[in-house]
């Protein structure tokens, strides 16, 4: 049961969020639009091994805890496998190259450091970005060194996946460092609110890059969903890492809104109602989510109900758990699989 | 009882009527739930605006 201020602030996200983004999607786009050689249409065909089923990988801290990325490695899973940028060098660090690396956020600073940033030091500068988020663990001790690793192995096998870059992306830091890193690129528009209205930011986006818009439900895990089990048009597609919420354990400091709340309504009895919890029905264990990654989770299973393809969720944590979507274990998918 | 306002008279005409500058009276007494608002939204990390609920792709009016 969510509190009546959690369902408050859940109403209020979709309207800042697209005030906040608005100018910056169309700024991004225009200056992106001479870098935009190819777009997802221009991908080539899936063999017939990778057009039957699809892994997502999201960076949720279950990816770490449940061992998912390398579950594939150890099967011998050879459907399309689709990362999300933030799990992108979690992969390479255990050897598994994904068909696709998919990549969204139009934030300056933050994003190009999935993918090794070479202004590492300039960037990280006044920014606990990254103490804040419960996503891969090691980009908190994040290192110069570890850095610098990150841009070797980016470099050097970034031509074994395809990143599939959306219009919106920072054009001076993350374009810059996937041309640099050598990757073959395929654009997208994001699908952001309904092009039928005359005043439609996704119309506008599409009339300056004519390519195709995808709905990302507000999250890179949710767009890399929608590019395999839509957009390639896959009929199973499992998810990992989707965990839309924190291990129980987690302290409240280290979720994203923790100081925002703290400051509008200092206790933390007052702070509880900004969070609700969750049991995964498969192993009894409990989670919590704050209300950013509730709306998200929302939006990702309206947008299932959706789809003519089979989703699954092995993620074998968090806290997409409903009657719209199948959860099975991640090793009983890659062995039917 | 006199109070401030009996003694404290001015004897003379202030040339300049001072101007109230609202805009620079908005920008500092900023409404404290949408200051929150948009505090909440910069701390959203992998976040997107998003607004449509019906449609998975969009490529364009069919011609």
């Amino acid at each position: 049961m969510i509190s009546k201020e959690f369902a408050d602030l859940l109403e209020e996200i979709p309207t800042i969020g697209k005030k906040h983004h608005e100018h910056t999607l169309l700024a991004h786009a225009q200056r992106n639009k001479p870098s935009i050689e190819k777009s997802i249409k221009n991908l080539p065909a899936l063999n017939d091994d990778k057009s039957r089923s699809s892994v997502i990988i999201s960076a949720g801290p279950s990816v770490h805890k449940q061992q998912s990325i390398q579950k594939i490695k150890n099967s011998k899973y050879n459907g399309t496998i689709v990362a999300t940028d933030g799990s992108y060098i979690a992969c390479l660090k255990q050897g598994l190259f994904p068909d696709y690396v998919i990549t969204l956020d139009p934030h300056f600073s933050r994003v190009v450091r999935w993918f090794g940033d070479p202004n590492f030091e300039k960037h990280t500068a006044n920014d606990d970005y990254y103490d804040r988020q419960d996503l891969d663990v090691e980009f908190r001790k994040n290192t110069i060194a570890q850095n610098k690793l990150n841009i070797d192995l980016v470099n050097r096998y970034s031509k074994h996946t395809k990143v599939i870059v959306c219009s919106g992306s920072h054009p001076e830091t993350v374009v810059v460092r996937l041309k640099e890193a050598g990757f073959d690129m395929y654009w997208w528009n994001p699908l952001v609110d309904n092009p039928d209205e005359p005043d439609s930011l996704t119309r506008k986006l599409h009339a300056i890059n004519p390519i195709p818009c995808l709905n990302t439900g507000g999250t890179v895990g949710t767009a890399a969903w929608v590019f395999a089990s839509t957009f390639l048009d896959i009929p199973i597609n499992a998810v990992v890492g989707m965990d839309f919420g924190y291990y129980i354990e987690t302290s409240m400091q280290q979720t994203q809104m923790y100081y925002e709340l703290i400051e509008q309504f200092g206790d933390s009895a007052e702070l509880e109602k900004y969070f609700t919890e969750f049991v995964f029905p498969l192993t009894g264990e409990r989670f919590y989510t704050d209300p950013t990654y509730y709306w998200y989770r929302q939006n990702f299973l309206e947008l299932v109900e959706r789809s003519k393809n089979k989703t699954i969720n092995c993620t074998d944590a968090g806290t997409l758990v409903d009657h719209r979507i199948e959860t099975m274990f991640f090793k009983d998918f890659l062995s039917k699989n | 009882m006199t109070n401030n306002n009996d003694i404290l008279k001015g004897n003379y005409q202030v040339p300049k009527k001072a101007q109230v500058n609202q805009s620079e009276i908005n920008r500092n007494n900023k409404d404290p739930k949408e200051d929150f608002k948009q505090k909440v939204l910069s701390s959203l990390g992998g976040s997107m605006v998003y607004m449509d609920r019906d449609k998975l792709i969009w490529d364009g009016d069919k011609k």
